[in-house]
């Protein structure tokens, strides 16, 4: 049972000696080992208790004496065999799928198959892989390779784990009940010869239930197969495609997982084996092959960024990936692990600093004096230890694209402040390149000069702030009172950001218009060989900054689109706050009376990740109230002011749809309109979605500011607060970043 | 129905086990009695109960709470709620109301700078209940509870100190 486990004549007896010692503790005394603190607590055990020993499990006799090594009924009966076989793997590769999918423990699904537990217990034992023995090949070859090609994938999904990109318990559960999950198997070589044995002996079989376990045994296969993703960096798709294509065809076939005989799946493992979690009953499960699908797909997804070219491709890949939805768990641990490499590599391709500046080439660097090339080696000590910070900074904001959706936002939360950081960092060794004299100009009257460095991380920072309190609305984070509070200072952020992207536009355009000028500038010049130099230069400007200048142009076209559209949502949203407010249907405090609530404590709390963020500069909770007011609107003529509110709403709304259906368009057409770079080629059915979403909520808006305003004006009696309660509305549709604001009657809730 | 509350008294075994039979058939959480023993032994006068008076001595604890104070990171005290319960057929009259103020107003007077407690997303009783008095979800847990489902963490702030990063309250390491 426990390996090392002593021999009797090793065991002392200290009963005397404990209860001695115990006699002198006082009655509140505590007994516990440093470390041991409130976290461990709820996670430990006690013995006698039945919610939290598993020593205390039933089971059945045929549970206690089943035997893997056994025939189950009338051995000669081909048809029997293959319905106990096909019963037992189907109810496992359901198993599979809920332990991933579902979130279900590791000894409730895999482990809780009794043949899984023999052969992980014998292969430990011999140091080799043990099928089972029973003398009929369907035990020892099929269902043997099947049980052992799970549990050598995993190892794989144990790897992932170890590496640090899942989170046990939280995004999965791996209690491996002391077992060994084949470590000591190196490679798949001898696990796929076991399943391709397996499929041989089938093919013999005349029988055409047989049909069932070679699908079960491929599944099995692609399993196996999937840590290649990991290990040769494999983005061959043919076995995804096939766990797919299976996982589809068994959701539609009932299988016969209702008779799996007794005593082949048991808790059994949870009372004999090393547990150190509360007993947990079997998981039924149902139909779920279509998880396979689920899980094939996002797999397929990750592997696309191999094809990227370009590092903007790269960040729109796994913004769309990773902040939309939360993606199957193989999928988010796959792809941290195959884009940023054990050999310090993005993709295989790229060396980490190398990576930093492509990133930053994209955005605010191209054409710069103080682009890296252009340093002497003293100027490159200024910049190099801060770059090395960002290549850190940079890489932990990929990583967490991968996190589960609530970690994401905790991420960007503890991201605000290395940007943060980074930015200060930046600033100084700009500041003193600037000394040194590498200025890169804007204009010169009066003395305009840009920092691409910091203003990269600026621009990064105030993205993530927004990302931040946007990703609130989708976790149902805030109350509806706290909207205004949030989506003003979302407004507010998305002007700081348009200040950041206008700034790179301005040193864009003046670049572009100075290589323009050399041409003319040629013409001008009079001697040959000066005409000479410059053609030169300017022939080499033109074929190496101009494309790149032209690009970021693009790229800026759509940032600055894209910070125009959340600029107009969150306006609209609060817009409406404002008409509720004006109506005495909502405030922006809680309406609740308790002594214990203030107000602008509460509101400082909910902006504590921004109180210490120096620029910009969070606003002051005045500010927060005297814009409300001024969005307040009031008698006389408040119904009139309401209705010019609404039109407003509208038109805003309008505009945004016309944004959104250019960035639609320019995704569609791969970027080739020529005007906007939207980078999102390896994943556009996401990056569609997401715009039709915002694209639905913009729609979702317009009506209901106008089912808002009948609604109130149905009612004569006031306060309209005792009517009416607002409520955070998701729409099937619509973006789960902006939420509708909707009015729910109070006297058909209570 | 004669209700009183008081705080635990330690040394009562009746109390003590009536407590655990309490939040062991009301919280979907199995705790050992470790967890108890932790949270009563360390912090005695931050578990109030409440008692029916007219039923028998073993069976007339009907409600209680269960906090602790701690400093957190070195930097502010922080209160926090490790258990609220209330027998079913007592819900609706405002006994936890009661239990969660006294609570809150012993943490108050012990300096505590915010109070602190998780609680399941769909326990929206819970929520709608602390949230009623100051209460602010912070963040959102991934699959915290045992159970599987995700858990708000909830803030009640009770100084500025509660509003502002530890980081910048003198704890180097970043507050997440
Ligand atoms: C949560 C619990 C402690 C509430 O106990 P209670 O004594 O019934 O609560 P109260 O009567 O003091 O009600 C307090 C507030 O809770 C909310 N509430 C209570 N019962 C509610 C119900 N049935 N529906 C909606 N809200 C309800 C209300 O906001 C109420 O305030 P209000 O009456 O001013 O509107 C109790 O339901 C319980 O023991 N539940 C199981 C354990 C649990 O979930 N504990 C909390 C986890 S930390």
């Amino acid at each position: 049972m426990f390996k090392n486990y002593p021999n009797n004549d090793e065991l002392i007896d200290v009963t005397d000696i404990f209860k001695n010692l115990g006699k002198n503790l006082k009655e509140p005394t505590i007994i516990k080992a440093s470390y041991f603190d409130l976290f461990e607590g709820t996670r430990s055990l006690e013995v006698e208790n039945a919610r939290l020993d598993s020593t205390l499990i039933h089971l059945t006799e045929i549970e206690k004496n089943f035997n893997c090594n056994a025939i189950i009924g009338d051995e000669n009966d081909l048809e029997v065999q293959l319905d106990n076989i096909i019963s037992i793997s189907d109810r496992l590769l359901r198993n599979v799928i809920s332990w991933l999918n579902n979130y279900q423990t590791l000894p409730t699904t895999i482990l809780s198959c009794t043949y899984v537990e023999h052969i992980l217990l014998a292969s430990e034992k011999s140091h080799k892989i043990e099928p089972l023995s029973t003398g009929n090949e369907l035990y020892d070859k099929t269902l043997s390779g099947l049980c052992i090609g799970i549990c050598y994938f995993g190892k794989f999904v144990l790897h992932l784990m170890k590496s640090g990109v899942l989170m046990e318990e939280e995004d999965l559960n791996f209690n491996f009940m002391g077992l060994d999950f084949l470590t000591f198997q190196e490679s798949s070589k001898e696990v796929l010869e076991l399943l391709e044995e397996s499929l041989t002996y089938l093919d013999t079989l005349e029988n055409g239930k047989k049909q069932y376990l070679k699908d079960f045994i491929r599944i099995t296969i692609c399993l196996v197969h999937i840590e290649e993703t990991c290990t040769t960096y494999s983005t061959d798709l043919k076995f995804l495609n096939e766990l797919a294509e299976l996982g589809e065809k068994y959701n539609s076939i009932e299988v016969l997982t209702s008779d799996v005989p007794e005593g082949s799946f048991s808790m059994g493992i949870q009372k004999r084996m090393s547990n150190q979690y509360p007993p947990r009953k079997l998981v039924n499960v149902t139909n779920n092959y279509s998880g396979y699908k689920d899980m094939a797909m996002d797999i397929k997804r990750v592997l696309l960024i191999h094809e990227e070219k370009s590092a903007l491709e790269m960040l729109q890949f796994s913004y769309y990936f990773g902040n939309l939805q939360q993606r199957h768990v193989l999928a988010r641990g796959i792809f941290s692990l195959f884009f940023m490499r054990d050999n310090l590599t993005i993709l295989g391709k790229y060396k980490m600093p190398d990576f930093v500046i492509m990133q930053l080439n994209e955005f605010s660097l191209t054409g710069c004096t103080s682009s890296i090339e252009n340093l002497t080696p003293e100027q490159k000590l200024f910049l190099e230890p801060v770059l090395e910070e960002a290549t850190k900074v940079l890489l932990e904001f990929y990583q967490n694209f991968t996190q589960n959706n609530c970690r994401i936002r905790q991420g960007y939360n503890r991201q605000l402040l290395l940007w943060d950081s980074l930015q200060a960092q930046f600033e100084n060794a700009e500041t003193l390149l600037e000394q040194n004299g590498v200025i890169n100009v804007v204009s010169n009257e009066p003395v305009v000069t840009y920092f691409p460095y910091s203003l990269w991380a600026y621009f990064q920072k105030v993205t993530l702030m927004i990302d931040f309190v946007l990703k609130g609305f989708d976790l149902e984070i805030y109350q509806p009172y706290e909207t205004f509070a949030m989506y003003y200072f979302v407004y507010y952020l998305t002007y700081k950001r348009e200040y950041a992207l206008r700034s790179v536009q301005q040193f864009i355009e003046k670049k572009i218009h100075s290589i323009q000028a050399m041409n003319k500038k040629i013409k001008k010049l009079k001697t040959v060989e000066k005409k000479e130099a410059l053609k030169v230069q300017y022939k080499k400007l033109m074929e190496t900054v101009m494309p790149s200048l032209q690009r970021n142009k693009q790229y800026l076209n759509f940032l600055t689109l894209r910070n125009t559209i959340t600029k107009s949502l969150s306006l609209c949203q609060f817009v409406q706050f404002g008409v509720l407010k004006s109506y005495g249907i909502i405030d922006n405090h809680s309406s609740s009376i308790s002594e214990f609530i203030d107000h602008e404590l509460i509101h400082k709390l909910r902006f504590k990740s921004f109180s210490s963020i120096g620029v910009p500069e969070l606003p002051t909770y005045e500010i927060f109230e005297s814009t409300l007011k001024e969005f307040t609107l009031s008698e006389p003529n408040l119904d009139s002011k309401v209705s010019n509110t609404i039109g407003f709403v509208n038109k805003e709304c309008t505009k945004t749809i016309e944004s959104l259906d250019s960035i639609l368009q320019a995704i569609k057409a791969g970027d080739n309109n020529g005007t906007m770079l939207t980078g999102s080629r390896l994943i556009k059915e996401d990056a569609l979605k997401h715009y039709e979403q915002l694209k639905y909520s913009c729609q979702d808006i317009q009506k209901n500011i106008v089912t808002l305003t009948k609604k109130i004006n149905v009612i004569s009696e006031r306060p309209l607060s005792e009517h009416f309660k607002v409520i955070l509305k998701f729409s099937d549709n619509g973006s789960s970043f902006f939420p509708l604001l909707s009015l729910e009657d109070k006297t058909k809730i209570d | 129905m004669v209700l009183k509350y008081q705080s635990l008294d330690i040394g009562n075994q009746s109390q003590f086990k009536q407590i655990k039979t309490l939040v062991d058939n009301d919280l979907s959480e199995p705790y050992s009695v470790w967890v108890y023993r932790f949270f009563l032994n360390n912090w005695p006068g931050l578990t109030y109960i409440v008692i029916d008076t007219e039923l028998e001595e073993e069976k007339n604890v009907i409600g209680c709470i269960i906090c602790k104070n701690e400093l957190h990171r070195n930097t502010r005290r922080r209160g926090y709620i490790g258990m609220l319960v209330v027998n079913n057929e007592y819900r609706g009259q405002g006994i936890a109301k009661n239990l969660v103020k006294t609570a809150i107003n012993k943490m108050k007077n012990e300096q505590c700078d915010e109070i602190m407690l998780e609680t399941e997303v769909s326990n929206t009783i819970a929520i709608k209940l602390y949230e009623n008095m100051g209460f602010l979800k912070m963040k959102r847990l991934f699959r915290y509870y045992l159970n599987e489902g995700d858990a708000y963490r909830l803030i009640l702030p009770l100084t500025e100190k509660s509003c502002i990063r530890s980081t910048f309250l003198g704890d180097a390491s970043i507050d997440i």
